[in-house]
């Protein structure tokens, strides 16, 4: 952790950067004239917070002036842009993660009070805008800094002062505030240190906290911010001390004075300057330091779930789920749109389809993923699994696959080659009936569509599965294109993978039915996308797309492993009587892992597969 | 964990000096939040900062999304471009850190390159070199803006097809930039599926597409 508490450039002095500011746009208010854009400015005036040369000064929004009438909007406009750029220069967090600006918290950026009271009381919803003016008289107060402040007096975490000290001083206010209301949340304890604050003029040290996430511990171990700052300034790294930090209120982190250690769990996300009191020794005067800290939201509180264009062509449910007994199986199906998808509302590009040919007691199973980079993946993966799924049915269903296996075992030595390419025949043509299925879709699509299509846009995977009770066990047999992947489960601890997954070097890459070379008739493809085995006894087949085996199968070693299949059976065993238990199941959370999720689960019927 | 690695290339040459580089800064800045507001680039995200001027270098190594720290960014008051010392820094950190796939680990996203510009390559011959080797090389994408009425397009287009324009390089053009960096990331994270190169958003009125 090299990188952390990193120096950043000096900083000037913003309380003279705000004072020109102010008597510029005044001046111009005055001439009647207004900027009338300078919100599109905003930009480079926050750039000006941390020049390396002074190019840029606030007499260049004089020479954009333009004039305008007295009760003409822009002036108006310059006030509220103002106004919001101010308070997020003094506050140093940013519009992306606006908090509630407090008076109180700023009293060491050396700007009067009643000027940080003014910034204050714009935030309120029904305050009317205050002329430049008023403003170049709050500022004509003294600095907001309390050098005679009592030492037992904390000089942070002031409530809210009352309402009638934050008027818009018409007049030069009096004096500061008093600081002597506590807040009355618990804090942690005041050193017992004079509080003898630095105006920040000339080089303000800053410093770069670690960055924390909402709901994970966070921790500066005691003495390290100390040290980095006693670093900065050739201090004696023993002896410097952070008598003071100051957290956000409710932001789960909390700084211990006495060791100069941050610890707690953040609560809400943040990207603020912190101000922070420094001593290198215990007799030093204290001096005002700023540290950036940023907490990055929780990532699964981003996720949003939006509902899909009613419009679109081919559209799709984004959740489904299915259960069938078919003859010597027990099928639980789901599939449901991934995160990732609900995120940008679009549609569930996976698929399934299931059928039984009832005469010859053939089961169908069908899953298909189309890809996120293609726009119209998901009628691709319909068309695969719908046309796969008809013609396999319709095919098997007949007299001559009744007894298939029976008379000669597809594994059986002494039949090598004739059985085994009969099936394998029979899902490549299959796939490739899907491939035409959609290439003649591409070319004369059944809905209308905005642009011509062509056949990449339906980009898919595939993987067929087919199942049948023979007399020496259950047979599986599996064609697989693309990612995802099927397997065997048995006991006792054993599993069998089905398919091999199609990758590239990078995650992510992988091929479809859509490309023709994924069908080439070569045999060393037909080869390694074809599988089959038998079993005399089974716990369950699963045929998932990657959505499920990117989660839970992390590498292809793992594929491989029995240990994996079972781990993953243990969870699914609870869930899988049902379908709509399973579709609920696999909204489970991993990081990364926001696919769309399909996954179909083969039992043996009548109940006995569970256990 | 699959990461998504984004490698930012920024000219820092003394030609950026004042308001460009400047804006700069507050882009990256802004690329960072408002890429940090996306669930999924905050799981997968790495950022790696390299900047060049009279040399290149790694001003950020490769790291989450969620620890990054946006550096400090500073330019010399003048000197040469060396885009092409930067290129081939650029490939010589894909090389070393985007990950492969292997039998027990899953390997990286593909990386994507944005690379910044006001001028043109000072170092000629190694930037032409640098450029095939960027070519062949597996990046989801690789994004070339020409910066100001100074940069070169005819240098950048041997590098990639994906060339954008940017009139001014004030905060605001910048600012525009720098939030389609996020969006083309973003859309990077979901789209990577086919061998092909992704589908880039279309980009804001700041910035034109040069064919």
């Amino acid at each position: 952790m090299s990188n952390i508490l990193q120096e950043k450039s000096p900083t000037p002095s913003l309380p003279d950067f705000i004072r020109s500011l102010v008597r510029e746009l005044d001046a111009m208010h005055r001439e009647g004239k207004a900027h009338g854009a300078i919100k599109v400015e905003v930009n480079t005036v926050n750039t000006w917070l941390n020049p390396t040369d002074a190019a840029f000064a606030p007499p260049r929004f004089r020479s954009a002036a333009i004039p305008v009438t007295s009760d003409e909007p822009g002036i108006t406009e310059d006030v509220v842009a103002f106004m919001g750029c101010a308070r997020f220069w003094v506050s140093g967090s940013s519009s992306l993660d606006h908090h509630a600006f407090r008076a109180t918290n700023y009293r060491h950026e050396g700007l009067p009070m009643p000027f940080l009271e003014l910034l204050e009381k714009t935030e309120e919803v029904d305050f009317q805008p205050p002329a430049m003016s008023d403003f170049l008289k709050a500022l004509d107060d003294e600095p907001a800094e309390l050098p005679e402040e009592p030492a037992a007096q904390p000089a942070f975490e002031l409530a809210p002062p009352p309402a009638e000290t934050t008027q818009p001083a018409p007049e030069p206010a009096p004096s500061p505030v008093p600081a002597t209301q506590l807040d009355p949340e618990p804090i942690p304890p005041p050193a017992p240190v004079p509080q003898q604050a630095i105006a920040p003029e000339g080089i303000l040290i800053s410093i770069a906290l670690p960055n924390g996430t909402v709901g994970k511990p966070y921790e500066i171990e005691p003495g390290r911010i100390a040290r980095s700052i006693a670093a900065q300034r050739n201090d004696d790294p023993e002896r410097a001390k952070i008598v003071h930090l100051q957290l956000p209120d409710d932001c789960g982190l909390y700084f211990d004075s006495a060791t100069g250690a941050v610890s707690g769990v953040p609560s809400r996300s943040l990207e603020q300057q912190l101000h922070l009191n420094y001593i290198s020794s215990s007799s030093a005067p204290s001096i005002s330091c700023k540290a950036s800290l940023f907490i990055n939201p929780d990532p699964a509180s981003l996720w949003k779930d939006l509902d899909t264009n009613p419009d679109a062509p081919y559209q799709k449910e984004s959740l489904d789920h299915k259960e069938y007994t078919l003859g010597h199986f027990r099928v639980v199906a789901a599939s449901r749109r991934g995160r990732s998808h609900a995120n940008r509302g679009d549609f569930r590009d996976d698929d399934f389809a299931i059928g039984h040919a009832d005469s010859t007691g053939w089961l169908v199973v069908v899953v298909a993923d189309g890809a996120g980079s293609a726009k119209y993946s998901r009628q691709g993966s319909r068309i695969a699994s719908q046309v796969a799924r008809d013609w396999l049915v319709s095919t098997l269903d007949s007299p001559e696959y009744a007894n298939w296996g029976d008379s000669h075992s597809a594994d059986h030595p002494s039949q090598p080659a004739k059985p085994k390419r009969a099936i394998r025949d029979l899902l490549y043509d299959a796939a490739r009936l899907s491939h035409y299925k959609i290439r003649e879709e591409a070319e004369n699509p059944r809905e209308t569509l905005p642009e011509p299509s062509v056949i990449r846009n339906y980009d898919t995977t595939l993987i067929l599965l087919l199942m049948k009770k023979m007399e020496a066990g259950y047979f599986a047999a599996t064609f697989s294109v693309g990612d995802g992947g099927a397997g065997f489960i048995l006991e006792p601890e054993k599993a069998i993978p089905l398919t091999h997954a199609d990758g590239g070097e990078h995650a992510g890459q992988t091929t479809f039915i859509t490309i023709a070379s994924s069908l080439s008739d070569k045999e060393e493809n037909l080869v390694s996308r074809f599988h089959q085995s038998i079993e005399p006894d089974f716990t369950a087949v699963l045929a998932m797309t990657d959505g499920i085996t990117d989660p839970k199968f992390p590498s292809d070693a793992s594929f491989a492993d029995p240990k994996c299949w079972h781990s993953l059976w243990d969870e699914l065993k609870p869930v899988v009587g049902e379908s709509a238990a399973l579709l609920e199941w696999m909204n489970f959370f991993s990081p990364g892992n926001h696919d769309d999720r399909t996954l179909v689960a083969v039992m043996p019927a009548k109940g006995r597969a569970t256990e | 964990m699959r990461r998504l690695p984004v490698y930012l290339v920024l000219d820092t040459s003394g030609s950026m000096k004042g308001e460009p580089i400047q804006s700069l800064k507050v882009g990256v800045q802004s690329l960072v939040s408002s890429l940090r507001q996306d669930p999924h680039a905050l799981e997968s995200v790495y950022i790696s900062i390299i900047t060049f001027d009279n040399e290149a270098r790694i001003l950020s190594p490769l790291e989450s999304l969620e620890t990054f720290q946006t550096p400090s960014i500073d330019c010399p008051q003048s000197g040469a471009t060396m885009t092409g010392a930067a290129l081939e820094l650029l490939c010589q950190c894909m090389d070393r850190e985007v990950r492969k796939n292997t039998e027990t680990d899953k390997g990286d996203w593909r990386p994507l390159a944005f690379l910044m510009t006001d001028g043109s390559p000072s170092d000629t011959a190694l930037y032409n070199a640098m450029a095939e080797e960027v070519r062949r090389r597996p990046f989801a994408s690789v994004i070339a803006c020409a910066a100001g009425i100074k940069a070169k397009h005819e240098p950048l287009k041997k590098l990639t097809e994906n060339i954008f324009n940017l009139e001014t390089m004030d905060g605001h053009s910048f600012a525009g930039l720098f939030q389609w960096v996020s969006s083309t990331v973003s859309s990077g994270n979901r789209s990577m599926g086919a061998s092909s190169s992704i589908t880039l958003p279309p980009p804001p009125p700041e910035i034109q597409v040069v064919i």
